[in-house]
């Protein structure tokens, strides 16, 4: 005797479902978009990110510009120069000209420095909670870059293409509030949807007489709604009459 | 004082039908009265039994209020409470239970002797009697058989309120010997594998399902608007 029938759903079924939940549906989204919004205008703190361009080249005579290989050494060298930027010399410089109380790698979790394919140019990014600070350590790290390029390389070729500026910063470039609410809405209907899913797996039982005649293939005769709730709407007061008897006596009179 | 006005109220709480005769819910019996005359087309129903799956869901109220629907139609109505385990029927009506159906089977007393008149008019009600040992081979005796012969002589309708289906095999039992059978069930309670064992069960005994009834159901914005539309509470 099999306990648990197998039963498919088929779409309008699955239709009820959700419609009967809706509520639920709705209310446990919202709770969670309404989370995540919380989340991220209470707790998480903006950040700010700016940049500076760094050039590599040689300050030796223009032609050598133009030199297929000097580009290409110089193409090289921009990956080295990329380590040196995130190297502990160059971080620790930063910090005592800045006085900054952080460690060094504190610091290089703050930079990201990337460069272009093909390019002499890297971008140092930094991004910090203080829009000042930013700029200020974006500078700060440009500079040490290419004092400590001059030192250990023996070579001066790094310029500052371009610094970094209080004005460039337009806002917070983290949390992103429409993208985070965003993720809390999906979150929200993907928790609500397997919520109720969850609720219709374990609950076996039936709410109308759709549900069933389907369930059981037993014709339906017929539905009997609580009692308790029929008795408080359906008593009248003694002697009192009716909006219907009022009406009617009204228009007889 | 006070227990008398509790059985007043809880008295007046299940005989709907009754006292608030145009009330939607009374309607409702009457819907599930028609839906049951409707199925039987070929042969009358004059032996109906109520059961359910398991217990608690509503059967005893049923059985009271749907005799009480078809007694105002005028016709004559016997409610025999067949739960000689956990029989509730003296309760609702506020009867005697010291004859009942199991005084008649045993020979104690006869039917007239045992049947109860009630203050609806062509309701009458025989209470199951004290609870014996043995409910299941009582109600599968010859006696049983040649009682209701002679309770269809006297009535129109004779409903039966039984045991639920998986408990005990009382209602196996009678659900053979009724013409009709009607399965009560519990809106947001039972679960529907049990209801589809219990639906076997019947079908094993060879029972008439005439059909279900969804007891307890949530009323809903729409099914109050309509209900209220006739009802002149």
């Amino acid at each position: 005797m099999k306990d648990n029938v197998k039963r498919t759903i088929d779409f309008k079924e699955a239709f009820n479902i959700i419609k009967n939940r809706i509520w639920l549906i709705i209310t446990i989204t919202l709770l969670v978009t309404a989370c995540s919004a919380i989340v991220t205008y209470v707790f998480m703190t903006p950040k700010y990110t700016t940049s500076t361009q760094i050039i590599v080249n040689q300050k030796s005579a223009q032609e050598q510009l133009y030199n297929t290989n000097a580009v290409q050494t110089n193409l090289q060298l921009v990956n080295t120069y990329t380590t040196i930027v995130n190297s502990r010399p160059v971080l620790n410089q930063v910090i005592k000209t800045m006085n900054l109380k952080m460690s060094v790698d504190t610091l290089r979790s703050k930079l990201n420095v990337t460069s272009e394919q093909n390019s002499q140019v890297f971008t140092i990014y930094v991004t910090d909670t203080s829009p000042d600070r930013a700029v200020q350590i974006a500078n700060s790290v440009a500079d040490a870059a290419k004092s400590q390029t001059k030192k250990i390389m023996q070579v001066d070729n790094v310029n500052t293409l371009s610094k970094a500026y209080l004005s460039d910063i337009k806002g917070p470039s983290s949390p992103n509030p429409k993208f985070n609410i965003l993720v809390g809405f999906v979150i929200g209907l993907v928790i609500s949807f397997g919520f109720v899913i969850f609720l219709k797996y374990f609950n076996n039982t039936v709410s109308n007489e759709e549900e069933l005649e389907r369930a059981t293939g037993i014709t339906v005769l017929g539905a009997i709604t609580e009692i308790n709730a029929q008795d408080i709407i359906r008593t009248p007061k003694k002697g009192a009459a009716t909006d219907k008897e009022k009406r009617r006596n009204r228009i007889e009179a | 004082m006070k227990r008398k006005k509790k059985t007043q109220t809880s008295k007046k709480r299940h005989l709907v039908a009754h006292y608030q005769p145009k009330s939607t819910i009374t309607e409702q019996y009457r819907t599930i009265r028609s839906n049951i005359v409707f199925s039987s087309v070929d042969k009358q129903l004059k032996t109906i039994m109520v059961t359910s799956s398991g217990p608690g869901e509503g059967k005893s109220t049923t059985v009271a209020n749907l005799g009480i629907v078809m007694a105002q139609q005028g016709k004559h109505v016997l409610i025999i409470d067949a739960d000689m385990r956990k029989p509730t029927a003296h309760y609702t009506f506020a009867l005697e239970n010291r004859k009942g159906l199991t005084t008649i089977l045993t020979k104690e007393h006869s039917l007239e002797e045992s049947i109860q008149s009630t203050d609806i008019e062509n309701l009458s009600v025989l209470t199951s009697g004290p609870i014996p040992p043995n409910p299941a081979e009582l109600l599968s005796s010859v006696a049983m058989e040649t009682f209701m012969k002679y309770a269809l002589t006297l009535f129109d309708i004779v409903i039966f309120d039984t045991p639920p289906v998986l408990a005990v095999t009382d209602a196996q039992i009678l659900a053979n010997k009724c013409d009709g059978t009607v399965l009560v069930v519990r809106s947001d309670f039972t679960g529907i594998d049990v209801i589809n064992k219990a639906k076997e069960l019947l079908i094993k005994a060879q029972a008439n399902i005439v059909g279900s009834v969804l007891n307890g159901k949530k009323m809903s914005k729409e099914s109050y608007h309509y209900g209220s539309y006739y009802a002149e509470n």
